[in-house]
């Protein structure tokens, strides 16, 4: 890929250009002054464009760029061709025009606040005006292999006027590496403004001058990394941290009565396909009340049949000898169960990890081993859920919702009111909308100061 | 004769063949390919009919009837923290071997009886002095608590076994009242300071986690010549993880030891045997660990649940005859990397844990 990209980001240099605290200084420095020049005083309106233009050259399968992420995806990411090529359609259907625009209109109250100080209809009788500023630098730590949220957080970054610099861990960059190439390519004053390295983390010698510098860090990874983070980041510094989160799904008897069990189950099972179920938003327990037609063991064996049938059109492509591992031995222990006890049941792929389902009546939460490793779990009522939940309470990033209308108002309330920060349909888990409320905080408002004019 | 006596039957004459083999020096000649085969079908039989947990796992997979050792359906260590194993009749175990395990505060149990814990001893003996070729007149330190004070240690145990061949040995661990293991620094400074003043070759035995301890006391002085070092797995996680090339590295140039003088062990609470990674004084590189001829190690691949080709990674796998008395197929949750002497132990696959992008790559 070296010969096929410009070397224009440190993480495009040969790997024996040995980083240094003084190169990372500069480079700080060096997107400061750009933003002055050329992304300051950007219109929204022009950004916006950028953007959603630079979106649709990602869905067309004639864009350079899109084509060396699927033809090198394979061997440069965890995942395959398929996965990869069904993650950017989805990631960039949802960054358009539009979309960015009602994420300006839902977390800042006007399409122009980034612009100028403005009034909406209630600052206009109060007589007021605010005008919502970015931070000069955002550092961003990307945690996860997946490349939505930083893509999406680097469009952000943009859309506020900061410079950004983006710190991948080491070896996982290629995709945000293509997605920053596309933004140089297509507006390289905009280019100008981003840089990108990588190195192993917890490098205190390269760190240090990029928190120094940096006004705003926004990272993702385990609780613990986020803590040892914030313990390094000057104290005026905006720390926006991404913890560990998981999503389960939970089906009612009377929200069975009302779905197509197809639908069901092949959402269910795209929930899981996508991203190889390694995002927080992917269901890793499947929830089922008691007495549902059909019963949890039918559903569990018609999620193997859609499982199985996905690894053929979708296949889940080769995963680490830990990965497998992890998988092998948990399959193992579940059949060793299953073999003494009707209450559990396994379905497994043969020859092969590449999908496994799991049937017990245990409510309580099981983190999956991911990569297509799906837990049924039977319950009789949603007490059961939390209860069984309770040890990720807090940490639960989405639910996926089947339930009758009458019933859903209260269940949304109950799970809110525990801690879940989103409930969609299922099939939609790991698809959020650009609007969605990142672990229940407002993306593009938590970036932002306010200054208030008073007329 | 019935399925138990049947059973203690084969356990004795376990001891004796591992007693024959290590006169032997380990040749092969009493447990060679085909009798290891011959004992581990007895032996399977015997388990899969006296054993209520492992009956309906063999049942399961319609594997009741092979004769190969390699097709023995494999019960993960996982699984030794929510079930009983043991073929022992209640009213003859003496007590447990309790995993440092910590997921989800679980521990992995393996019951003993007086039985076995004689075929225990008989296996770990004889191959541990194969293997930690000491000084006659080495003086013993050993890191962790006695077995007195960590009865559910199946390392202590061993530790507490293997001191009894010395003329002169000790216990430097002992139980914080948190229950954590501690060294006690003052006795073991005083005792190492000694022996370098006698000039008399120290034998160490400890945890990996105790030697990084050992690197914090500044007054240890080297070690006298001829000294040799044994170290093992545990502990993960309480202090900063060292890789293990580092450890050893930090205890020969602070230590004065010799590289061949320092030995890995690998062995865990839900087997009887355990592995070595080098005979001391042999200089063999690169180092891979060896179980005993009484028990097979496979690696198997993760995918496929075949032996991997040599030089490949995969899930390590242990038949161990000395597991008489609970499970001889065991699916360890470790991987590693089959090479022709052994196996080289690439760490944990890791438990099954909570899960989310966040945790695919820590930056």
């Amino acid at each position: 890929m070296e010969r096929e990209l410009p070397d224009f980001f440190l993480t495009d240099l040969p790997r024996e250009a040995a980083l240094t605290p003084a190169i990372i200084a500069d480079a700080c420095e060096t997107l400061r002054r750009n933003r002055l020049r050329y992304l300051r005083d950007r219109s929204t309106e022009s950004l916006v464009a950028t953007f959603g233009g630079l979106a649709e050259k990602w869905l067309d399968d004639r864009y350079p760029l899109r084509q060396l992420a699927l033809a090198q995806g394979e061997s440069r990411t965890q995942y395959p061709a398929a996965v990869i090529r069904r993650g950017l359609d989805e990631l960039f259907s949802s960054l358009t025009k539009d979309g960015l625009e009602r994420l300006i209109l839902q977390d800042l109250g006007h399409l122009r606040r980034l612009d100028d100080p403005v009034s909406d209809e209630l600052e206009r009788r109060a007589e007021r005006k605010s005008f919502a500023l970015g931070p000069e630098l955002i550092a961003h730590v990307p945690g996860g292999a997946i490349p939505n949220p930083t893509v999406t957080g680097l469009i952000l970054g943009f859309l506020v006027r900061s410079a950004q610099f983006v710190k991948c861990a080491e070896g996982a960059s290629f995709l945000i590496r293509l997605f920053a190439h596309s933004v140089y390519e297509t507006d390289p004053k905009l280019g100008a403004c981003l840089e990108l390295a990588d190195w192993r983390g917890g490098d205190r010698d390269l760190e240090t001058p990029l928190w120094q510098a940096a006004d705003c860090v926004v990272a993702m990874g385990s609780d613990e990394t986020m803590r040892e983070l914030e313990k390094q980041l000057p104290c005026q510094t905006r720390f926006l941290p991404y913890g560990h989160r998981v999503s389960f799904v939970y089906l009612t008897k009377a929200g069975l009565v009302e779905t197509s069990p197809r639908n069901l189950v092949a959402g269910i099972v795209d929930d899981v396909v996508r991203w190889n179920q390694s995002g927080c938003l992917s269901p890793q327990v499947i929830y089922v009340e008691n007495g549902t037609t059909p019963n949890p063991e039918q559903l569990t064996k018609w999620l193997a049949d859609e499982l199985a049938s996905r690894e053929a059109s979708e296949p889940r492509g080769k995963i680490s000898d830990r990965a497998a591992g992890r998988i092998a031995n948990s399959r193992r222990l579940y059949e060793i169960r299953a073999a003494s006890s009707t209450d559990t049941v396994v379905y497994a792929s043969r020859g092969s990890t590449a999908w496994t389902v799991v049937l017990d009546h245990e409510p309580r939460f099981q983190g999956s081993c991911v990569n297509r490793f799906l837990h049924v779990k039977a319950v009789e009522n949603l007490d059961e859920v939390l209860g069984g939940a309770e040890e990720v309470r807090g940490q639960v990033s989405c639910v996926g919702l089947v339930a009758a209308a009458t019933e859903a108002p209260a269940l949304v309330r109950r799970l809110a009111r525990w801690g879940v920060t989103r409930v969609c349909p299922v099939g939609r888990m790991q698809t959020p909308p650009i609007v969605w409320r990142h672990d229940g905080r407002p993306s593009l408002g938590d970036l932002v100061t306010w200054a208030d004019w008073e007329l | 004769m019935n399925e138990l006596s049947a059973l203690s039957t084969l356990s004795d004459e376990l001891i004796r063949l591992f007693d024959r083999e290590a006169q032997a020096q380990f040749d092969g000649s009493a447990i060679g390919e085909d009798a290891f085969a011959g004992l581990a079908r007895r032996l399977f039989r015997l388990q899969t009919s006296l054993n209520p947990r492992y009956r309906p796992v063999v049942e399961s997979t319609g594997l009741a009837s092979v004769d190969d050792w390699r097709r023995f359906p494999c019960v993960p260590t996982a699984a030794f923290r929510d079930s009983d194993w043991s073929c022992i009749p209640r009213q003859e175990r003496t007590g447990a071997f309790v995993s440092s395990g910590t997921t989800r505060g679980l521990r992995s149990r393996h019951c003993h009886s007086r039985r076995s814990l004689a075929l225990y001893r008989g296996s770990l003996y004889r191959w541990f002095f194969h293997h930690f070729r000491s000084p006659r007149n080495a003086q013993l330190m050993v890191l962790t608590p006695s077995p007195k004070d960590a009865p559910d240690s199946s390392l202590a145990y061993m530790f507490g076994a293997v001191s009894q061949a010395f003329e002169e040995a000790d216990f430097y661990g002992r139980i914080s009242t948190d229950r954590a293991w501690e060294l006690d620094r003052q006795r073991l400074v005083t005792d190492w300071n000694e022996a370098r003043r006698r000039d008399r070759p120290v034998a160490l035995l400890g945890t990996a986690f105790s030697f990084v301890w050992l690197l914090e006391l500044r007054e240890l002085p080297p070690l006298p010549a001829e000294s040799l070092l044994l170290e093992t797995g545990g502990y993960k996680g309480l202090v900063q993880e060292w890789r293990r090339s580092d450890l050893y590295d930090a205890l020969i140039s602070r230590f004065g030891l010799e590289r061949n003088r320092l030995l890995s062990e690998y062995g865990m609470c839900e087997l009887s045997s355990q592995a070595y990674d080098c005979r001391a004084g042999d200089s063999a590189e690169p180092r891979s660990f060896r179980f005993p001829p009484w028990a097979r190690c496979q690696v198997i691949s993760p995918e496929t649940e075949q032996e991997v080709e040599m030089g490949a990674t995969g899930l390590i796998r242990v038949f161990d005859l000395a597991n008489a008395w609970s499970v001889m197929a065991v699916q360890t949750g470790d991987l590693g990397r089959r090479l022709a002497g052994g196996v080289q132990l690439l760490g944990r696959a890791s438990e099954t844990e909570l899960r989310g992008c966040s945790l695919r790559f820590e930056a």
